[in-house]
């Protein structure tokens, strides 16, 4: 008998589907379980990457322990801290504290949805950056601006410890975009219109802004690791010979030639301190030469096996800021060169295995991001030790993980989160 | 059918995914890969290298340098400093010691930013306005102008000074004036806490320092020294025994913070202060005084040109119990020149030499200063050499004796001169007639250069020789005095190739010695024959009296037996006594002695025929057991001519040795012994008899030897009596007893009798009521030669004159 209803072929809780509700319904949940999948595998991944979190960890526990021995006396003798020696200590671990949890947070995320951040990163970046700049009727003449050690390029809330640099997030603006945008030119990165132009006019853009903040130190490292990743990424060899011509030839000019006094007419004792710091006349040394002799003088206490942990006797008044940019001055004075070497052997293993993270990532922009992050980390430690031990001329550079700076420490604990976070996908090694 | 795709959905996908991947983004992810390995080899090993390489440099091989470095601006070490220690004499009195005194200082930074501060305040006021009553504060130069004036004023220096060290503004110690006295510190205080600006003075500062008193000046300077400006010894013991006097310097190292304050428990070391020793030496104040106060008087009489010295040892054990040299200088201020004399000298440059406009002497001034402050702080004793001449035939007479070349009967003949083997010139004697025939006594006492040119041939150079090396003459006696000078001698091999070097060494020409090389030698000579070391430090005490260092006096060795040298004792009295010296003789002791005039070699010029000598004198006491020995020597003394003496060392030199011997010998405790000969010098203590009636009086002085008095007024009772009880006088003076009459004061004249007798001079002076005590040679033709009080002084009567004996002989010895 002929029917007119079409048959059912399946029923559902007893109700029988027609073919095209049957469709429908089949669609509908295969769209929630590619939902479900795409979910899950966000959400549970392979592991953290255990030996880079080690190493973090271990850096940061090493450097909270210096920074209790390097701040205290600066901290117990100042009134404006009331006197409290554990000051920097306390804020310190606070924001590591606050850091960590971050770090956790993002190492949870799918490192792909940092793609989606990349363009509004780098525009926050540029406006943080312009934001601290514009003058305004405040004690360091900007409108938002608040100062610290003479200069006025820190954004937060005035009176707390909740400031930060503006160029420390731009650092990771840098890092993100260059990363999304390296990765999606693939080998449209050789060429000069498409790979090198748009990212060194962006590059010398963020750059000049910082420069002119001013912050030396933050420009060096921003386009310090923009380049890394330029390279990383694939520009032409040609560009890379030729930007690593201008830097030597640059820093041959200025480092071992009279360039910058005759022809820039830029007062150049920094450079002239870093030549020989013990030349000129008490007074001279007592202003642009001190704080570089003072640290010569830290870390030639130090020894073989330093003075002992906490006894450092140049943290009392000689070091300036021996609790931030000259710490490690401290720590090869109180350890001397055997704990000094172990700490730069952790940083060395640190870095060593983000790279090694970053070849064995899932994707280019899973490597780059590492590759930005771990220059970063490198870049400062390097710099800042080269400082401190005047290998280089003097640039206030802080030792990733120990100089105090709470906002700084928790957004390096942050990239150390984003790397964690690529390391999970890193495909597991076959069996076979 | 739902189960044909049952795939594994995540295996699907990634299959899917890498087979989707194009070529492009595989090549991509190399090049991503590979340049990331090169990353990590720059970033991740090779800039480590660097940086350790530049750790190691800066750790270890720095290490040394950069740690000094460093814990010289870590550490602060505050000086304890400890007190110096004194410098005693053998009875303990104190010849140097040190207290504290307080230096003035600036701090010319601070009282510059202070003057700017006012001016600053000033200028502000004057902008501001003056309230009712308000003064204007100073001004920076006017607070300037307070301290220039004021500082100045207190400190008795030039206000320049203090705006010179004002102006050394990049200074922050600046001493206006080192050690000054109480007063003037005190003044300063005042001055600091109380003056015109109403406030406390900013950079007056006061520090305490330490400051060398010698409360004696110039007593035994030559021994003493004195400090630099830093107080450490400069010169003298003070130098030689700096190390000993100034003890340890306490320390205290602290580490210290930038700020300047201490680091809490942190680093820190104390070195205790250790206080110096005091140093007690063998000199007597008391004999050094006679010493000095005898070559002061003798140079005054016979003008020493080359200054004098004097040294007295113990005989016995070579401690030195005084030791001068003229020129002498205050040892409170070593730099002033001390004597008139020299004083004069150098007004006299500054006359010849007017200074330029604005400095207050010429450089000439300037330079003889110099040459004077080293001549007034040279010890001739120690430090130079001369011919002793005729006192050195004492060691030649003890060589010859103890040779057996020389004995009590030998005799020599003088035939007023002697002829050498291999010299033309005869050597004369110093009586050109000759002394004839004589006994080893005589011959001594005639001091006779033919006789003991007889003794040191006979003797024979090598052995001569010998002897020398013997009696120490050709090293240094070591004696702990500074910059001892050696004697010049002929070398052993020149010496023994010809007689004319024993010949002349023989009476003391052509050897150059120092006079305490000399001394010591001739102590040997009469000691018993035992050469000892002179010596002045007796022991070092640490700073609670226990003797840390003793001096040991034993012998070097014994060079002539104790018969030879009781031999030479005998024959040194005889020449006191019946010789050439007897204006040595000291009434009431037994005096050996020797003269010594000395050519001056290479002095002799047309107008000076005779050249200059050295006159000397060696004596000690008691010639039978010699407890003290004395050599002066006076070099260059004013010619025969000038002093109307003949020049020689029994008329210059021994009188004044005699007058130190009378005063030193009671000194010592000797007593002395009289005989009929010299009765009238006998002293008895005068005793009291106040309130006895006359004849007990005359009963008691007669008791103690007094035989004639006399009285005054008519009472019954002594009622008062010239001299005082308890005065020591001669026997001889007459005692004066008031009975009940008010004791006269009447003055007397004092007489002169300069060239009297003995008993011409008592009767003068008792005549003019006053009482002699005779000193010095007696015996036919003693004259007297000098007086303590001068003739035409008005004193009371009964006062005692100690008139010195001599006797005046023209021939030299």
């Amino acid at each position: 008998m002929a029917q007119k209803r079409p048959r059912p072929v399946k029923t559902r809780n007893g109700i029988p589907l027609t073919r095209d509700e049957y469709r429908q319904l089949k669609r509908q949940k295969e769209r929630e379980d590619r939902r479900k999948r795409q979910e899950a595998w966000e959400a549970a991944r392979g592991p953290l990457d255990l030996p880079f979190l080690l190493l973090a960890m271990m850096l940061l526990a090493i450097g909270l322990i210096m920074l209790l021995s390097a701040s205290f006396p600066a901290a117990q003798s100042s009134s404006n801290l009331k006197n409290d020696g554990l000051y920097y200590f306390k804020r310190q671990t606070a924001f590591a504290g606050l850091g960590l949890f971050a770090m956790f947070w993002v190492s949870k995320i799918n490192y792909e949805r940092f793609r989606g951040l990349a363009r509004l990163g780098i525009i926050v970046s540029f406006v943080l950056l312009i934001l601290v700049m514009i003058p305004g009727p405040n004690r360091y003449g900007r409108l938002l601006a608040l100062g610290e050690n003479g200069a006025a390029r820190w954004l937060g809330i005035p009176g707390t410890s909740l400031t930060f640099q503006p160029s420390e997030v731009a650092k990771l603006g840098v890092i993100v975009y260059f990363a999304e945008s390296i990765s999606k030119k693939r080998e449209k990165m050789k060429s000069f219109k498409e790979g090198f132009l748009p990212h060194v006019v962006l590059l010398a853009a963020i750059t000049l802004l910082t420069l002119v903040e001013p912050h030396f130190s933050g420009a060096i490292l921003i386009f310090g690791i923009g380049a890394a990743m330029m390279v990383v990424g694939g520009i032409h060899w040609g560009w890379i010979a030729a930007g690593a011509g201008s830097v030597g030839a640059a820093g041959y000019l200025v480092l071992f030639t009279d360039f910058m006094e005759k022809v820039v007419g830029y007062n150049a004792s920094r450079i002239a301190v870093w030549r020989d710091p013990f030349a000129g006349d008490l007074n001279w040394r007592r202003d642009e030469a001190w704080q570089t002799i003072q640290s010569l003088y830290a870390i030639g206490s130090g020894g073989l096996l330093g003075v002992g942990l906490g006894k450092s006797r140049q943290k009392f008044g000689y070091l300036p800021e021996a609790q931030n940019d000259y710490i490690f001055a401290v720590v090869l004075e109180e350890l001397g060169l055997v704990g000094g070497t172990l700490i730069m052997i952790l940083f060395a293993l640190l870095i060593i295995r983000g790279f090694w993270l970053a070849i064995h990532a899932r994707d280019r922009f899973g490597s780059l991001l590492i590759v930005g992050v771990t220059t970063q980390i490198a870049l400062q430690t390097f710099l800042n030790i080269a400082v401190v031990t005047n290998f280089m001329p003097s640039t206030g550079i802080s030792l990733p993980f120990f100089s105090s700076g709470g906002t700084a420490l928790a957004i390096q604990l942050v990239e150390v989160g984003i790397v964690l976070s690529v390391s999970r996908q890193i495909p597991a090694p076959k069996a076979r | 059918m739902a189960n044909q795709s049952k795939q594994p959905p995540e295996a699907a996908v990634k299959k899917k995914k890498s087979s989707r991947l194009p070529n492009s983004a595989r090549l991509a992810k190399l090049v991503i890969q590979r340049r990331t390995l090169a990353l990590l080899l720059i970033f991740g090993v090779a800039a480590f290298l660097a940086l350790f390489a530049k750790a190691y440099d800066l750790t270890i091989r720095q290490h040394d340098q950069l740690q000094d470095s460093a814990s010289s601006q870590q550490m602060r070490s505050t000086v304890i400093s400890a007190s110096r220690g004194s410098i005693l004499d053998r009875n303990g009195v104190t010849l140097a010691v040190s207290g504290s005194a307080d230096t003035v200082f600036l701090d010319p930074r601070a009282i510059d930013n202070y003057a700017n501060e006012l001016d600053k305040k000033r200028a502000q006021k004057l902008v501001d306005g003056l309230k009712d009553g308000e003064k204007l504060p100073m001004s920076g130069q006017e607070y300037k102008d307070l301290l220039a004036g004021r500082l100045s004023e207190i400190l008795g220096i030039e206000a320049q000074t203090v705006y010179d060290n004002m102006a050394k503004t990049n200074w922050q110690y600046a001493v206006l004036v080192r050690r000054v006295e109480k007063e003037v510190s005190d003044q300063i205080r005042a001055f600091i806490v109380d003056n015109e600006t109403g406030a406390s003075l900013q950079g007056v500062h006061l520090e305490t320092d330490s400051k060398r008193y010698y409360p004696r000046s110039s007593l035994a300077s030559h021994v003493i020294g004195f400090l630099d400006g830093d107080n450490h010894g400069a010169y003298g013991l003070e130098a030689l025994y700096n190390e000993e006097l100034e003890g340890t310097t306490g320390l205290t190292v602290t580490a210290k913070e930038a700020g300047g304050s201490e680091i809490m428990f942190q680093y820190e070391q104390y070195y205790d202060a250790e206080d110096g020793h005091t140093i007690q030496t063998t000199i007597d104040s008391t004999l050094q005084y006679y010493l000095e106060r005898g070559l002061e008087d003798m140079t005054a009489e016979f003008g020493a040109k080359n200054g004098a010295c004097g040294i007295m040892l113990d005989p016995k054990t070579g401690a030195i119990l005084a030791i001068a040299s003229t020129p002498n200088y205050d040892l409170n201020s070593p730099r002033t020149i001390y004597t008139e004399r020299l004083q004069s000298q150098l007004a006299e440059a500054d006359e010849e030499n007017p200074p330029e406009d604005g400095s207050e002497h010429s450089d000439a001034y300037w330079e003889l200063m110099g040459q004077l402050q080293n001549r007034q702080w040279r010890n001739k004793a120690v430090n130079d050499t001369y011919e002793p001449g005729s006192t050195f035939k004492i060691l030649t007479l003890a060589m010859a004796l103890e040779e057996g070349v020389a004995n009590r009967n030998s005799t020599y003949y003088c035939g007023g001169s002697v002829h050498i083997t291999g010299v033309e010139e005869p050597i004369h004697c110093s009586n050109r007639n000759g002394h004839g025939s004589q006994t080893l006594k005589e011959a001594v006492g005639h001091s006779c250069n033919p006789a003991f040119i007889k003794m040191g041939l006979d003797i024979r150079s090598a052995t001569f020789y010998d002897y020398l090396d013997q009696f120490g003459l050709f090293e240094p006696t070591g004696v702990d005095l500074q910059g001892e000078g050696t004697s010049i001698v002929h070398k052993r091999e020149t010496f023994v190739s010809a007689d004319v070097y024993v010949a002349t060494y023989s009476f003391g020409q052509t050897i150059n010695v120092t006079p305490i090389q000399l001394i010591a030698a001739q102590a040997a000579c009469i000691n018993g024959g035992y050469l000892y070391q002179p010596y002045v430090v007796e022991k070092e005490l640490d700073s609670e009296g226990n003797v840390v260092k003793q001096h040991d006096s034993t012998p070097i060795r014994q060079v002539v037996s104790e018969e030879t040298s009781a031999m030479v004792r005998e024959c040194l009295e005889y020449v006191v006594s019946d010789g050439g010296g007897k204006n040595g003789q000291v009434t009431g002791y037994r005096i050996g002695g020797k003269t010594g005039t000395a050519d001056k070699t290479g002095t002799k010029t047309a107008d000076n025929p005779r050249g200059d000598v050295v006159v000397s004198f060696l004596c000690f006491a008691p010639a039978d057991d010699p407890q003290v020995i004395m050599l002066l020597t006076m070099d260059t003394p004013a010619r025969q001519e000038i002093t109307g003496v003949y020049v020689s060392g029994g008329n210059y030199v021994a009188p004044t040795a005699s007058k130190i011997m009378a005063d030193v010998l009671p000194y010592l405790g000797i007593a002395p012994q009289y005989d009929e000969d010299n009765q009238t010098a006998a002293e008895g203590t005068v005793p009291y008899v106040m309130d006895m009636s006359k004849d007990e009086a005359a009963a008691k002085l007669a008791d103690y030897g007094f035989a004639s008095y006399r009285t005054v007024g008519d009472g019954d009772t002594v009622t008062d009596q010239t001299p005082a009880g308890g005065a020591i006088v001669p026997t001889g003076a007459e005692i004066i007893l008031y009975m009940g009459a008010e004791k006269s004061g009447e003055m007397c004249t004092v007489p002169n009798v300069e060239g009297m007798t003995a008993d011409e001079a008592n009767r003068t002076l008792v005549n003019a009521g006053l009482i002699m005590k005779a000193t010095g040679a007696s015996g036919r033709g003693a004259k007297a030669i000098s007086q303590s009080l001068e003739s035409g002084s008005e004193v009371t009567a009964g006062t005692v004159v100690t008139v010195q004996m001599g006797t005046m002989s023209n021939v030299a010895d």
